[in-house]
């Protein structure tokens, strides 16, 4: 266990108690991630912040009921997917402005990489769930494979191998091919 | 798609998530090296995990509210006020507090309606009753009549004095406290 891993389970120790710092400190450390799962189980960013604060308000009335302290992230992915799916289905579908991706450099490299970006994004939004799930943790760039495979309850093999198709289905989909239909 | 270029997604992948390790990257070399559509492959992922990276960055991170503000706005509501927290309760505890809560309402309604009938030493009445029997001379068809107490009749700290009035009837008083007196038993013969 590294000594990142040590801490936040001492962390995890000391919030189960009810300490307000070391919650706040755990939600902090795992707020990029955590803000792309729950963007990947909804596939938007509509209400978010909503998202993130009944998240927060969870975590801070059920960290008593965490067992395992060494599956916090675990504990802490199944419950925001909880309350992404919860705000998915009572919220009312609305019109939201895509925000153009700042480019620099030649105008024409710009057009061409804008509209890959809206391209890769429409791929992503249309990938089934946990194909999406994977490819926002692992773009990210918070968690190693092995903290990914954790928050995703899988193993390490597998969430690999649902990176490689949720990768390739994307590619797929931008080259205009027939998309398979994986059972990993 | 075969399983060797499953492996050499895998590894370009974790070339790309910067999860390979050396004798991996070895292996990936030497695949570049060795083979044009490996290269070519290695373009694709780049490009799309830099989109991926800008997703992230253009969907997912920017604006919103503060992690802390979030953190601070969610901790004062699980903080709320009494009534908020039953309410949100479900199952077994809400079971209980409302048994509770029942317990305790009983309890007061007892102590009102039953208790307020009773203990009239505490009502501080400071009324004695009076033999009232046609061998005494009484009135009102043989009821004992309440008389008030005069203050000078008291006899203070004292459990139970014996008193005579002027008619020469002999009266046993129960003190409780001062300035407080109930009626015990009166005997004729006393």
């Amino acid at each position: 266990m590294s000594d990142r891993d040590q801490n936040e389970l001492m962390l995890v120790c000391t919030a189960r108690r009810g300490d307000k710092e070391a919650l706040q400190t755990l939600l902090k450390r795992n707020w990029g991630w955590l803000k792309g799962l729950v963007y990947s189980v909804r596939g938007d960013r509509q209400e978010l912040d909503d998202v993130m604060q009944d998240i927060c308000l969870r975590v801070i009335t059920r960290i008593h009921t965490l067992r395992e302290p060494e599956r916090f992230r675990a504990w802490l992915a199944i419950l925001a997917r909880h309350e992404a799916i919860k705000h998915a289905r009572r919220r009312k579908p609305e019109m939201v402005a895509v925000d153009e991706p700042g480019f620099v450099g030649d105008p024409a490299d710009d057009i061409a990489k804008k509209e890959l970006y809206g391209r890769v994004l429409e791929a992503v939004q249309g990938l089934p769930q946990k194909y999406r799930e994977v490819f926002m943790l692992a773009h990210s760039g918070d968690l190693t494979y092995a903290q990914m495979a954790e928050v995703l309850d899988v193993p390490i093999t597998t969430m690999q191998i649902r990176l490689v198709r949720a990768r390739q289905m994307i590619r797929n989909q931008i080259a205009g091919k027939e998309q398979k239909v994986y059972e990993i | 798609m075969s399983a060797t270029d499953d492996r050499l997604e895998i590894l370009i992948g974790k070339l790309l998530d910067g999860e390979i390790s050396p004798a991996e990257q070895r292996v990936l070399d030497r695949d570049l090296e060795q083979d044009g559509r490996a290269r070519e492959l290695l373009e694709q992922m780049r490009m799309l995990h830099e989109c991926g990276c800008q997703i992230v960055r253009q969907e997912v991170r920017p604006g919103g509210a503060d992690p802390e503000d979030l953190f601070e706005r969610a901790w004062r509501q699980s903080r709320g006020s009494a009534w908020r927290r039953i309410i949100r309760m479900d199952g077994m505890p809400r079971f209980a507090v409302g048994l509770a809560a029942g317990f305790l309402l009983g309890l007061l309604l007892h102590f009102v309606l039953v208790g307020g009938s009773g203990l009239p030493s505490d009502r501080n009445d400071s009324m004695v009753v009076k033999d009232t029997s046609p061998q005494s001379g009484g009135r009102n068809g043989g009821w004992p009549v309440l008389e008030r107490r005069t203050p000078d009749q008291v006899t203070r700290e004292v459990e139970w004095y014996g008193f005579t009035d002027q008619a020469g009837n002999q009266w046993l008083i129960e003190g409780y406290r001062e300035g407080v007196v109930k009626p015990a038993s009166y005997h004729g013969g006393l």
